[in-house]
C-alpha cells in the first residue's frame, strides 16, 4: 500500500509565559496515513489529538513555543512543482534534512534552521514567529486544496452573515477559478446532493443560523470536499449531535471515501465510533503515541496484547452485558496527569491497573520505547518489552 | 411526585404557517425518588418539556403539579419559594456560572439566599460535598473559566444538590464530555440519587446512559411522547418502531417536518412501508395506549 502522508517525530510544546516553563503538547508523534485508508486518533479531552491535526494543518498560530519534526506530504502534481521550488528557498545548514522522500515533500522543511531547543525561549518563540511566517506560503498551496479540515462544532465554522449557497461558492471559486459561473448553482446543488442534504434547493438560501446541527455539519463536509482533497481531516465530527444523526454523519464519511478514493484522519474520544469506518486506529495518552495497530486487532481479538490504556478506553463504554446486569460502570481512574516537560517515565503510570511492584520502578523511572509486537502493531507499554 | 397534563406549547415562526410543536398533548407522571428518563433525537422537545416542569416557561395549555400543588397557575413571586424544592442541571453547566466569581462565593450566594446558615458553617457544608461529588477543596478558589469540562460538570451537580432539592431535571449532562468521564458522570448521578431519594428526570439522547441511569423510560419523538415503558422492557422488549430504531440506528434521512394530521413517525416509519402505506396512519393520530401493565405505546398497529 503507498503512504500517502507520514508525520514523523512531531512535537510541540507551548511557553506559558506565567510560569515560565515549557508545557509539553504533543511529543514524538509518528504515524503514516495509508493512500485510500482512515486512519482512527482516539484519545481523551486535553491529549493533544486536536493539536496534531493543527500543526499538520499548519493553523497554530497562537505562539506555540516549540515545533520540531518531519511531514511527509505528496500534493496534487500542479502544485508539486510549485511547493518544491518553495521549499528549495530554505537553505539549510544540517545536511541530513532532507527535502523529499519520493514524490512526498517535507512541508516542515527548514524547521530545524531555525528552532532549536536549546536556545532560550525568547529567541524560540521569535524565531517560530519567523518560521510560521514562511510556513504559511507553503501551506497556502495545501490547505484547502490538498488536505481539507473538518472542526469541532460546525456553527462556527460558517459565516453567519453569509447564505449556504454563498459560502461554496467562493470555496468553489478560490480553488478552481476557470469555472462557468452559469454552472455554478448546479455544481453547489451536486455537492450537498452527495452529503445527502435534504431539499438542497431550499438550504442553499439559508443562512446557517436556520440549520440544524446535522445540517450544518453536512454543509461543512459538503465545504471541505469542494476543492476535491487528497486527505481530509475529521477533528470530532460528531460531537454535540445526537445518536441518530452521528450514526448517518459517520456512515457519510464513509460512503464519501469509498467514493472517491480519499484518505481521512478521524479524530475522536470514542474508540467504538472510530473503530465503525477506521482501518488502523492510533491511541494517544498526555501527548504521547501509546498503540497504533489495524483495527481488528485493537477492538476485536480478547486476547490480543494490548496497551493497558486502550483497554480502559474500551472499557468505559457500556456493553449490552454491563446494560443488562444494570452493573456500575467501569471508569479510569484517576487523572490525566499535567503535561510538565520534566516527567519522567510512562504517563499513564498512576491510573494503569498493572503497574504494580517490580515493574512499577520500571515504568517511573523511564520512559518505555514503541515496540512491534505483531506486523504493524506498535504498543509503548514494558508488559512486552523483552 | 411530579405530575405534567396535557402540556401544548407551540412556537410559531415569523413566516405564515411555520410552527413548532414543542410539546404536543404531553403527559408525564414520576414518582417520589425514582428516575425517569426521557429519550429523543435533538430538536424534538425534550429541553422544552423540562423547562416547563420546572416553570420557566409557561405552557401553552396544559397543568403542572409538584406535591399536587398546581404550579402552572403561580406567578413569578409566588413560584420562588417553591423553587428551592427543584434544581436544574444544565446543558452547558459552564454558563450557570458567573465567569468573574470565584467558585466558591458563587455557591455562598446561593446557600445565603436558600439556606437558613451562617457563613461558617456554609464553609463546612460546602467543603463537605465537595468531598461527596470526589473533587479537590482547592478547585473553590479557582475561576470557571479555569477548570475542565469534567470539574465543572461536578460543580454543577453540587450547586444543585446543594439546597437538598426534592426533584432535579438533568438537561443532556454527558453530551459535552468525554467517554470515560461519561461514566463518572453516571455513577456519581447514581449515587446521589440512591442516598438522597431525589427525584430525578433525565433528559438524554443516547439511549444507553439512559437505560442504566432510570427506572422508567420516555421516548419523544417531534413533541409527542410514544412509548413509555420500565427500563428493562425498553431494553429488551421495545415495542414502538421508532424506540427499535433508537436502539439500532440506521442511516436513513428523516425530514423532521410537523404533517398536519396523522402519526408523526410514519414518514420514517418501518412498519408503515411494511403494511403498505395504510389510510390509519395518514389520518387518525395514535393514542396512548397500556398495552402490558406498565407499559404504554402509541402506535395503531401494537396490541
Amino acid at each position: 500500500m503507498s503512504i500517502l502522508a507520514e508525520l514523523s517525530n512531531l512535537r510541540v510544546y507551548f511557553y506559558d509565559s506565567s510560569d515560565k516553563r515549557f508545557i509539553r503538547a504533543v511529543e514524538n508523534m509518528s504515524f503514516p496515513i495509508e493512500n485510500g485508508k482512515v486512519l482512527g486518533l482516539v484519545g481523551e479531552s486535553g491529549c493533544g489529538k486536536t493539536v496534531t491535526a493543527l500543526s499538520m494543518m499548519g493553523l497554530l498560530v497562537s505562539e506555540p513555543g516549540i515545533i520540531n519534526g518531519k511531514f511527509l506530504f505528496e500534493p496534487k502534481e500542479e502544485d508539486a512543482k510549485y511547493i518544491r521550488s518553495l521549499l528549495q528557498k530554505v537553505k539549510v545548514s544540517d545536511p541530513d534534512e532532507e527535502m523529499s522522500n519520493g514524490d512526498r515533500l517535507n512541508l516542515f522543511y527548514g524547521l530545524k534552521k531555525f528552532i532549536s531547543i536549546e536556545e532560550n525561549p525568547f529567541t524560540i518563540i521569535k524565531n517560530t514567529e519567523r518560521w510560521l511566517r514562511y510556513h504559511d506560503t507553503v501551506m497556502e498551496k495545501i490547505r484547502g486544496k490538498n488536505i481539507s479540515m473538518i472542526f469541532q462544532n460546525p456553527l462556527t465554522s460558517l459565516n453567519p452573515f453569509l447564505t449556504i449557497e454563498s459560502q461554496i461558492r467562493k470555496t468553489l471559486l478560490r480553488y478552481n477559478e476557470s469555472i462557468d459561473k452559469h454552472e455554478i448553482t448546479d455544481m453547489i446543488l451536486e455537492l450537498l446532493r452527495s452529503v445527502r442534504l435534504y431539499n438542497p434547493e431550499a438550504v442553499i438560501k439559508m443562512y446557517p443560523s436556520n440549520l440544524s446541527m446535522g445540517m450544518a455539519q453536512r454543509v461543512i463536509i459538503a465545504i471541505a470536499l469542494a476543492s476535491n482533497p487528497k486527505l481530509l481531516i475529521a477533528d470530532e465530527p460528531t460531537t454535540g449531535l445526537d445518536t441518530t444523526n452521528k450514526y448517518r454523519i459517520i456512515d457519510l464519511l464513509n460512503s464519501i471515501i469509498e467514493n472517491k478514493g480519499l484518505s481521512m484522519l478521524l479524530i475522536s474520544h470514542n474508540i467504538r465510533l472510530v473503530g465503525e469506518i477506521a482501518d488502523r486506529i492510533a491511541v494517544m495518552y498526555a501527548g504521547i503515541l501509546v498503540e497504533l495497530g489495524d483495527k481488528q486487532e485493537i477492538l476485536k481479538i480478547k486476547k490480543s496484547p494490548r496497551h493497558p490504556y486502550t483497554e480502559a478506553l474500551i472499557q468505559a463504554i457500556p456493553t449490552d452485558y454491563d446494560l443488562k446486569k444494570g452493573k456500575k460502570l467501569k471508569v479510569i481512574a484517576g487523572r490525566a496527569p499535567n503535561n510538565k516537560i520534566g516527567i519522567k517515565g510512562c504517563p499513564f503510570v498512576n491510573r494503569c491497573f498493572y503497574a504494580t511492584g517490580e515493574i512499577k520502578k520500571k515504568c517511573t523511572s523511564k520512559m518505555p520505547p514503541l515496540v512491534e509486537v505483531s506486523n504493524g502493531h506498535f504498543i509503548r507499554c514494558y508488559l512486552y518489552f523483552k | 411526585m411530579v405530575r405534567a397534563e396535557g402540556i401544548y406549547k407551540y412556537f410559531y415562526g415569523k413566516k405564515k404557517g411555520y410552527t413548532v410543536k414543542a410539546c404536543d398533548n404531553v403527559t408525564i407522571h414520576i414518582p417520589p425518588g425514582k428516575t425517569l428518563g426521557l429519550v429523543g433525537e435533538s430538536g424534538c422537545g425534550k429541553t422544552t418539556l423540562g423547562r416547563i416542569i420546572l416553570g420557566l416557561i409557561k405552557p401553552d395549555r396544559g397543568e403542572v403539579f409538584f406535591e399536587n400543588t398546581k404550579i402552572t397557575s403561580f406567578r413569578e413571586k409566588e413560584l420562588r419559594p417553591m423553587r428551592k424544592n427543584f434544581q436544574m442541571i444544565f446543558q452547558d453547566s459552564r454558563s450557570a456560572f458567573n465567569p468573574r466569581m470565584r467558585v466558591y462565593d458563587a455557591l455562598k450566594e446561593a446557600a445565603v439566599l436558600h439556606l437558613d446558615m451562617k457563613v461558617r458553617i456554609i464553609k463546612e457544608y460546602i467543603n463537605q460535598l465537595i468531598d461527596r461529588v470526589n473533587l479537590h477543596r482547592g478547585l473553590l478558589y479557582n475561576y470557571i473559566g479555569n477548570l475542565s469540562g469534567g470539574e465543572v460538570k461536578r460543580l454543577d451537580i453540587l450547586r444543585a444538590i446543594m439546597i437538598s432539592p426534592k426533584f432535579i431535571i438533568a438537561d443532556e449532562p454527558l453530551s459535552p464530555l468525554d467517554i470515560s468521564m461519561q461514566s463518572q458522570i453516571v455513577n456519581l448521578l447514581m449515587e446521589i440519587q440512591q442516598k438522597k431519594k431525589i427525584t430525578m428526570m433525565f433528559i438524554s439522547h443516547d439511549l444507553r446512559m439512559v437505560r442504566i441511569i432510570s427506572h422508567r423510560v420516555a421516548v419523544m419523538y417531534l413533541g409527542k411522547i410514544v412509548e413509555v415503558a420500565s427500563k428493562t422492557v425498553i431494553g429488551e422488549n421495545p415495542l414502538h418502531p421508532y424506540t427499535k430504531f433508537l436502539w439500532k440506528p440506521k442511516s436513513t434521512d428523516i425530514v423532521l417536518k410537523f404533517p398536519d394530521k396523522g402519526c408523526v413517525y410514519k414518514r420514517s416509519c418501518e412498519l408503515f412501508q411494511k403494511r403498505g402505506f395504510p389510510s390509519v396512519c395518514l389520518e387518525k393520530e395514535p393514542e396512548m395506549r397500556e398495552v402490558e401493565k406498565g407499559h404504554w405505546v402509541a402506535c395503531h398497529f401494537i396490541k
